[in-house]
């Protein structure tokens, strides 16, 4: 071994506090950056192979019904280059273990052969028989989390009948790669199952002989989305279009690209965050190592090194840092990625997900933590190349103090201790400020870890459980009148009903155009109150039609201006909407208005689409089931589990996701402050030696240091509590404004748990250096000229 | 004023308080496999009043003995008593005590707060002890008043020794140590410094320690004391001590 390397080596193993806790926040950065990026990759690219095998469509529509041959024309639009229809329909399911009903879609297939377009790739057992009308595949997700093989017979309700399908395949589509039971806020595999069955058997249990309820579309390369949209639905008004839509409004790839969104978003800051407090570590430790090292650095030049060797010599040092830091990082983030894919495994259906590796991936990484050491250490490597050997052999000039920007008066009034704290800090304020920005990326951190959390008691407490009084929902197949809906409430158990009509109407403001429910509420509507998005109940008045603040926004209307709506349910004839008000929402666009002036408006009598029922908690049971066997009931759900469902969901993602934030983020904090606090020490042992030596006791020197570290601290956590709000914004603009606005306030406990956790790290790295300030060498250190 | 040279000269030496006494004190370092004897069963007395010179070359054990009477070190065996005290015994924070009310130090390399102006330095100390002397007389007495507010970085070397002495006797010490505190200084800057020690120690009464290898020094004492191979060799008696001024080298 070179003589060279081998100084290298024990330079290292003398500072490795240091070396250690910088790689691990290169460490930390990098496999910030495999997890997240290696996921996002991986999600991405296995979601594209899966679409584009399985042929998953560009455009969608939903309508009443219509005759098979349509399909001629709308294959003959300019842009559709495929075309595949089909029937689908909604039942329900019962299984012994599920406490409610699982809803049910219903699709069909062809008869012989795959579907053209968003086919289904059979995971277990085999295609449904042509011949026979009660076999099906279905959804593998479901009967996975339900254990149901091949060859078990299911009991499902279809339009109000009750029959027996003996499911023969497990299968998973593109179109359903994550789920949203109607009525639910967030994907519930276990509450939902798709039934694929061949198209004779469908056509029969939905009465659609010759017909078809569904459109999806391949286009041609070159098409006008727009134009195909338009045609598309000029040819379905007539057999009740609901409005055809591209695929970024399509349930399941929507709400799949809303979280790879947010992934991406984080994907791209946080390593940037890491690396960067780990370049400026490294650029401390280093400028230090180098003041220390001046007497060896004049003697290699001396020996007839040239400054690139002596200059390399450095680098080296800062290089193998971030080598370690990336390998580490790498393993790391290869081992977190699998778990995070896995996590996405649990509620994405796509074949083959799996946290992939790329080479490129573990290159850029390995760069990536490369080229900030780089960055943290160009300048002071150019320092020494730069200085001449002469010089390098004597002594660095005395650090020279002036009263600075503390200034006189102020320093008067401080004890010793404290005005050579203030006077280090002023001499060097942007180690100071850096230093406080290290510890502010902690706490930030922190804060997007907890604000995930709060997000989620927000939208489950104040939102869902403020906005959703009843205790089970009902949603009927087709409008009923609002006197059934009463009879409801002769139930025993049942304390109240109400009800409500939800209508998708399309809006048409000039150019501007966007399809959204229209909510009818009932005279009693406390079940379902109206709420802004400070969670303040607005009461609805006759005369009132209130859009959403947003859609008002997005349609450019001002309050008592009008628009054309067109039903997309019942009569279609486009008729004049005023806007009188808005209304802050946090989730979605809505109309609301009274169900009087709904049925004055659309000349209608009173009609419901869902009711909300307050039940007596030991009456639940008996009444959702009940309701359930009703013909006109589509679904009756429970409140109290789709907010369970969504929590537990929810928590467990979460949890992980803020362990691991807050780990990274404390290793961050300690890196910080430790190395900051060696530093220090390294430089002030001296003075710190002599103090001791007039007399000054251990505790009082120990101040000094802790003095310096505290402000930094003291400077550090509310930045990062500022910053931690800005990366949330961050984070928060990449979601659709028009689906969520959440609020991006964070809890008081957010933000006193983050700085905490930043202090304890502080004071934990504190003590660590303390325990050498204890072992100061007293005789030694004056023996020496600095 | 009762002078402390008035003191010295009227009483007989056997009448004067030993402040400070080392009574067969040894050091020995463990050097890895080996053992070095830096101290060998060292007896000393220091007297109030009293500036001594201990002259020797280095490695004669000089510093060790210094610091071991400074309490910034403990002897392998042997006592040191300080007015009756067993400081040999002491543990760390008796030792810091100890320090902090009665001993001034002297370094070669001065040791200045770099942070902290010349009266601030002062005030390091003036703050922490019972009976301090004003920041601003000690600073008169070794003639720098004028540079109060200046920096370490903006003093010359002999101006920070000066302020370092200051520093030293503003906390009013039983006893001023001295370790070579003009060998990092020109001749005529060293004599300077070495006259502000003379002075401290006959106008406050100090009773002086200093190290030095500079044998000419010791003409400045009312003794000298000369070490090798870690024991005292030679003690002498100066009756009329000269002035730094005087000296040359």
């Amino acid at each position: 071994m070179r003589a060279r390397t081998r100084k290298l080596l024990r330079d290292m193993g003398n500072m490795r506090g240091a070396v250690i806790t910088i790689s691990l926040v290169v460490a930390a950065g990098i496999a910030a950056f495999v997890t997240l990026r290696g996921t996002y990759l991986s999600l991405v690219s296995s979601r594209e192979r899966y679409y584009s095998q399985q042929r998953f469509a560009d455009v969608f529509a939903e309508l009443e019904r219509a005759p098979l041959g349509l399909a001629q024309k709308i294959l003959a639009m300019p842009g559709v280059a495929r075309i595949d229809t089909r029937i689908a329909g909604s039942g329900r399911l019962s299984l012994p273990e599920l406490i409610e009903p699982a809803q049910l879609t219903v699709v069909s297939i062809p008869d012989a052969g795959l579907p053209l377009l968003n086919g289904i790739e059979l995971r277990a057992g085999r295609m449904p028989s042509s011949e026979r009308d009660n076999e099906a595949v279905i959804s593998e997700q479901f009967a996975e989390l339900h254990g149901i093989e091949p060859g078990r017979v299911l009991r499902v309700v279809i339009e109000g009948r009750e029959r027996n399908v003996r499911v023969v395949g497990l299968a998973m589509s593109p179109e359903y790669i994550l789920v949203v039971p109607s009525g639910a806020s967030a994907p519930s595999p276990e509450r939902f199952a798709v039934l694929w069955m061949p198209r004779h058997a469908v056509e029969a249990a939905f009465d659609m002989r010759g017909a078809f309820n569904r459109v999806a579309i391949e286009l041609t390369p070159r098409a006008q989305p727009d134009m195909v949209l338009r045609g598309l639905d000029q040819l379905l008004d007539r057999y009740g279009g609901l409005g055809a839509y591209q695929r970024d409004r399509q349930l399941s790839h929507y709400v799949l690209n809303e979280d790879l969104k947010q992934l991406a978003t984080i994907a791209n800051i946080a390593p940037l965050i890491f690396l960067g407090v780990a370049a400026f570590l490294l650029n401390v430790v280093l400028s230090r190592l180098i003041e220390l090292d001046r007497p060896q650095i004049a003697t290699l030049k001396a020996l007839g090194y040239s400054d690139r060797e002596v200059g390399l010599h450095y680098l080296e040092l800062t290089l193998i840092i971030s080598a370690i830091g990336a390998l580490l990082g790498v393993a790391i983030g290869s081992w977190l990625g699998a778990q995070m894919t896995q996590l996405y495994v649990r509620f994405f259906r796509i074949p083959g997900l799996a946290f992939r590796m790329e080479a490129h991936l573990v290159a850029t990484a390995v760069l990536v933590s490369l080229g900030a050491g780089l960055a943290g250490s160009l300048l002071s490597v150019w320092r020494v190349m730069r200085l001449p050997p002469a010089e390098a052999m004597r002594p660095a000039a005395p650090p020279s103090y002036r009263q600075g920007f503390v200034g006189r008066w102020l320093t008067r009034e401080l004890g010793s201790s404290a005005r050579m704290v203030a006077r280090e800090l002023s001499r060097r304020p942007l180690r100071t400020l850096l230093s406080a920005i290290g510890i502010a990326a902690a706490t930030g951190i922190i804060v997007v870890g907890q604000h995930f959390s709060d997000a989620m008691r927000y939208l489950v407490d104040d939102f869902m459980q403020a906005n959703q009084r009843e205790t089970i929902e009902v949603t009927f197949v087709h409008p009923i009148a609002a006197d059934a809906v009463h009879a409801l409430s002769a139930m025993p158990g049942v304390q109240d009903v109400q009800w409500r009509s939800v209508l998708q109407v399309r809006l048409r403001a000039g150019h501007r155009e966007r399809t959204v429910a229209l909510i009818a509420h009932g005279l009693r509507h406390s079940l379902r109150p109206l709420l802004d998005a400070h969670g303040r109940e607005v009461p609805l008045h006759a005369g009132q039609v209130l859009f959403t603040d947003m859609l008002a926004k997005v349609l450019q209307l001002e309050p008592g201006d009008s628009l054309l709506a067109e039903p997309l349910q019942g009569d279609r004839t486009p008729r004049r909407l005023e806007m009188t008000g808005t209304l802050s929402e946090l989730i979605g666009l809505w109309v609301h208005m009274t169900a009087a002036d709904f049925q004055r408006w659309l000349g209608v009598g009173p009609m419901a689409t869902h009711a909300e029922l307050l039940v007596d908690a030991d009456r639940v049971a008996l009444v959702q089931a009940e309701l359930v066997d009703m013909p006109q009931v589509a679904s009756a759900t429970r409140k109290a589990l789709a907010i369970e469902d969504f929590r537990d969901q929810q928590s467990q993602t979460l949890g992980t996701f803020t362990l691991v934030l807050t780990l990274f983020a404390v290793t961050i904090a300690i890196s910080v402050v430790y190395n900051n606090a060696r530093i220090s020490l390294s430089m002030r042992a001296r003075e710190l030696a002599s103090m001791r030596v007039l007399g000054f006791r251990r505790s009082e020197i120990s101040w000094v240091l802790i003095g310096e570290l505290t402000m930094q601290v003291l400077l550090g956590i509310p930045l990062g509590l500022c910053f931690g709000r800005g990366l949330i914004e961050l984070m928060m603009a990449a979601s659709d404004p028009e689906q969520f606005r959440f609020p991006r306030e964070i809890s008081a406990h957010s933000y006193a748990l983050a700085a905490l956790v930043t202090a304890l790290a502080a004071i934990a790295s504190a003590l660590l250096v303390r325990r050498r300030l204890d072992r100061l060498d007293l005789i030694e250190v004056l023996k020496t000229r600095e | 004023m009762h002078s402390s040279k008035a003191v010295y000269e009227d009483a007989g030496q056997a009448r004067r308080e030993v402040v400070l006494r080392a009574e067969h004190i040894s050091k020995v370092y463990r050097m890895g496999e080996v053992a070095v004897h830096a101290l060998n069963e060292v007896d000393f007395a220091l007297r109030a009043g009293e500036l001594v010179v201990l002259l020797g070359a280095s490695g004669s054990g000089k510093s060790t003995l210094l610091n071991i009477l400074g309490g910034l070190d403990t002897p392998t065996s042997g006592r040191v008593l300080h007015r009756g005290a067993v400081l040999s015994d002491a543990d760390e924070a008796q030792l810091t005590e100890y320090r902090r009310q009665h001993v001034g130090f002297v370094f070669q390399f001065y040791n200045l707060i770099p942070s902290l102006t010349a009266e601030e330095n002062l005030e390091l100390v003036t703050d922490i002890v019972d009976d301090p002397m004003p920041a601003k007389d000690a600073l008169e007495l070794v003639g720098l008043s004028e540079r109060r507010d200046h920096f370490p970085a903006q003093l010359s070397g002999g101006e920070q020794q000066r302020v370092a002495i200051a520093r030293a006797i503003a906390k009013r010490p039983q006893i001023l140590l001295c370790d070579e505190p003009t060998g990092a200084l020109d001749f005529h800057t060293g004599v300077r410094v070495l006259d502000v020690i003379q002075r401290v120690n006959r106008e406050l009464g100090t009773c002086t320690a200093v190290i030095t290898h500079n044998a000419p020094v010791g003409e400045m004492a009312h003794r000298v004391l000369t070490l090798s191979d870690g024991r005292i060799q030679r003690e002498h008696h100066n009756h009329n001590p000269k002035s730094p001024l005087e000296l040359s080298w």
